[in-house]
């Protein structure tokens, strides 16, 4: 949503995001106030949204040895919003969420999360800003098999030189639902929870990005509405930016902010 | 959550895996460890027991033998000497040798030797007096500390010795007073530890006693005797005068004797004599039976020997004056010119010792190629896992693990491995000494201690995490080099 970035406004953003055929509605808002005010609207608008600005992509590109460079248009994303790319299998939605995550290095372009640009870091400073300030979701939940949820959980912590924070991980685990499967192993959990719980080990850390690859893709409807729900209500909870990379067509009518690659 | 404790749990996750490893690794360091402790304990034992021996005088046969028997007591005697030729080697003027130690086997208590000798050989061991104190009579005994405890022997109990230096109680020697425990000895670590010890007397009285109602019975090696004594008492016909066949001995000893008892003795003695390859003192037992507490007075003396004319013992122990090129010429003297022969013991275990290594080396070997091939097996268990658990690779870098992280990890898994297979090797090569133990004390009546934690142990620990690191390096660094992007997108 770009038309208030203050913090109150969250909450609205979100039910706009969760009603998305009321879109309307939010314009009526903007309908109803006096030019006077609409102005000041826009003004206080294009004030927060650098300062609540989390990730920017400008001038993208990235080859692959021996296929055809691939040019990825610039995207932003505030904090607590929600932004959509869509596209094709093939063509580079991963690459650029990989991009977006550091995981892979750009030809050119910037790739700019809370102020840093991650092309300039490399090596065991890359890793510990992705750790601290990115959480992954991935299409397929992965975990390391041989600990519990809880330890995976505390074991993203550790790795991110963050302090182990017990009570951070219970409350996330019971906010999803999963408190009860905290000390099984991941491999025992059903994929509706095994998915949960990788969610929160993407967010355990409070990230400043939320990237999602493909997290609805193998969904039936209601899990794909339930997932959306929570990645949404969390990064707004987290104050994230939340970036979602898939072919699914059944978000798109969710998230307003969209780009589409080709 | 550390990475110790990660890579440990990595590991426990895939027990299967785990053990496979750890066993092989443990086979081989369970070798090696094996023989390093074999070595050590049997060269313990074997300088332990050197004892400054310097030369040993023994029957003419296998100088190893001999050693073996005499100074380890794990062999049979190579046959008995004769007074007449041991004694100028007994007498204490004699200029080369400062002690010679008489030894007369011939019997054992349950397995355990008695042995026939002086107050000199516990001296050798520089064995001390635990309880009650040292034999002076006929059928006094000193025990060895391990015998005494392994036999439940105290001071004032009695026993009768069997014939042999087995455990196999053939027969037991029970017309001849018993033996009578009279001390105890410390604990030396030396072979003491497992002899019962008496005079020289004793051993010999039960011999002629034994042979006279046992002549069918056969006998390996105990006291040869001159032929013309046989045959003085067989044409005397038992006429107890003994005045020729004793006069070495008359000054000694009483020789009242009874009649009856002395006929049938002398005819079974004949008897037997021709019978056997091997006679017995002419009627030596009665006056020994006989013996008054005077004259038995100081019978645990080498001095005590020097007239005994027609006994026979196992062997003597010598011990140099001094080194030089009379003392040199000795052995060589001893075995041109006499019916006996000179071993040295240090040369004799060297060459022992030698040829035992040989075998012991092999153990060694195969430990360390058991070792080395589970360190294969350890660098393939890895490099499986490697490919297993990509998306975990993966996902540590995405959670903030750095490249170094990866490679730690992998590498912490391998040193588990091999830190886990050096204790269940240890537990292996403690079971193995404790099986050799027990055939050694079964055996042999050695005491080994099989949980000794010698410097080659802690050696192998270092080889053991040497092996484990070399071997988990190469999958560490495939490990660290995980490609995070292409591994994530394949699915």
């Amino acid at each position: 949503m770009s038309c208030f970035g203050l913090p109150l406004t969250y909450t609205e953003d979100l039910f706009l995001n969760q009603f998305p055929q009321n879109d309307y509605f939010y314009f009526s808002i903007k309908k109803g106030l006096t030019t006077h005010a609409n102005l000041w609207a826009d003004v206080v608008h294009s004030m927060f949204d650098k300062l609540y600005l989390m990730i920017e992509v400008i001038g993208l590109t990235y080859s692959y040895p021996g296929s055809q460079p691939l040019t990825f248009p610039d995207i932003s994303c505030n904090k607590g919003n929600t932004h959509l790319i869509l596209g094709k299998s093939g063509c580079g939605k991963t690459t650029l969420l990989h991009l977006m995550a550091g995981l892979l290095k750009p030809e050119s372009g910037i790739v700019e999360i809370a102020g840093s640009d991650i092309s300039q870091l490399s090596g065991a400073g890359l890793d510990k800003f992705r750790g601290k300030k990115i959480g992954i979701v991935f299409q397929q939940p992965h975990f390391l098999e041989a600990l519990t949820v809880q330890e995976n959980l505390i074991l993203a912590q550790k790795l991110a030189g963050e302090k182990t924070d017990q009570g951070k991980v219970n409350q996330l685990l019971d906010h999803l639902g999963i408190g009860s499967k905290k000390d099984k192993k991941p491999s025992e959990l059903s994929a509706g929870e095994q998915q949960r719980a990788a969610i929160a080990r993407a967010l355990v850390n409070s990230p400043e990005l939320l990237l999602a690859d493909e997290p609805t893709s193998a969904l039936d409807d209601e899990n794909c509405n339930a997932v959306v729900k929570i990645l949404s209500e969390l990064a707004i909870e987290n104050n994230s930016a939340l970036v979602i990379v898939t072919h699914d067509t059944r978000l798109k009518n969710i998230f307003p902010n969209q780009t589409i690659l080709a | 959550m550390n990475f110790l404790k990660l890579s440990l749990k990595n590991l426990l996750y895939r027990p299967l895996n785990l053990t496979l490893s750890v066993v092989l690794f443990a086979l081989g360091i369970g070798l090696v460890s094996l023989m390093f402790n074999l070595n050590k304990q049997i060269q313990d034992q074997l300088d332990s027991n050197l004892a400054g021996i310097d030369l040993v005088i023994a029957a003419k046969g296998s100088p190893l033998q001999a050693i073996l028997c005499n100074m380890y007591h794990i062999d049979n005697p190579t046959g008995n000497i004769s007074m007449e030729e041991a004694i100028p080697f007994l007498r204490p003027a004699n200029p080369l040798i400062q002690k010679a130690v008489p030894i007369s086997l011939g019997d054992n208590y349950k397995g355990y030797r008695i042995v026939g000798t002086t107050i000199d050989f516990p001296e050798l061991y520089n064995a001390e007096i635990d309880a009650g104190r040292m034999w002076e009579y006929d059928f006094e005994v000193t025990v060895g500390s391990s015998a005494a405890r392994h036999l439940n022997l105290n001071v004032g109990d009695e026993f009768h010795g069997s014939h042999g230096l087995g455990g196999d109680d053939m027969h037991v020697h029970d017309y001849v007073p018993p033996y009578v425990v009279k001390g105890i000895l410390k604990p030396t670590g030396a072979v003491i530890d497992n002899l019962i010890i008496t005079n020289t007397a004793s051993v010999w009285m039960v011999h002629h006693d034994h042979d006279h109602d046992h002549d069918h019975h056969h006998h390996d090696g105990h006291h040869s005797d001159t032929e013309h004594s046989h045959a003085h008492d067989h044409s005397h016909n038992h006429n107890h005068d003994h005045s020729h066949d004793h006069k070495h001995h008359g000054e000694h000893h009483s020789h009242a004797h009874d009649h009856s008892h002395d006929h049938s003795h002398n005819h079974d003695h004949s008897h037997d004599h021709n019978h056997h390859d091997h006679g017995h003192g002419p009627g030596c037992g009665h006056h020994h039976d006989f013996h008054t507490a005077e004259d038995q007075k100081g019978s645990n003396k080498v001095e005590h020997l020097l007239d005994f004319h027609g006994e026979a013992i196992t062997a003597i122990l010598v011990k140099y004056r001094g080194r030089n090129i009379q003392t040199l010429n000795l052995p060589r003297q001893i075995n041109q010119n006499t019916n006996m022969m000179a071993a040295s013991p240090s040369y004799e275990i060297n060459r022992l010792f030698d040829m035992m290594g040989t075998g012991i080396e092999a153990i060694g070997i195969m430990g360390w190629i058991i070792a080395i091939v589970s360190g294969f097996s350890i660098f393939i268990s890895l490099f499986q896992s490697l490919s297993r658990r990509k998306y975990e690779l993966a996902l540590m870098r995405v959670m903030g693990s750095s490249r170094n992280g990866l490679f730690t990890l992998i590498i912490l898994e391998g040193l588990w491995i091999s830190i886990f297979g050096y204790l269940a090797g240890m537990v292996l090569s403690r079971l193995g000494m404790l099986g050799v133990a027990g055939m050694v004390e079964s055996g042999y009546r050695y005491q080994i201690n099989p949980f000794e934690f010698i410097g080659e142990d802690g050696m192998l620990l270092g080889a053991a995490l040497v092996i484990g690191f070399i071997a988990a390096v190469i999958p560490a660094v495939f490990a660290s080099k995980t490609d995070i992007a292409k591994t994530l997108s394949s699915k």
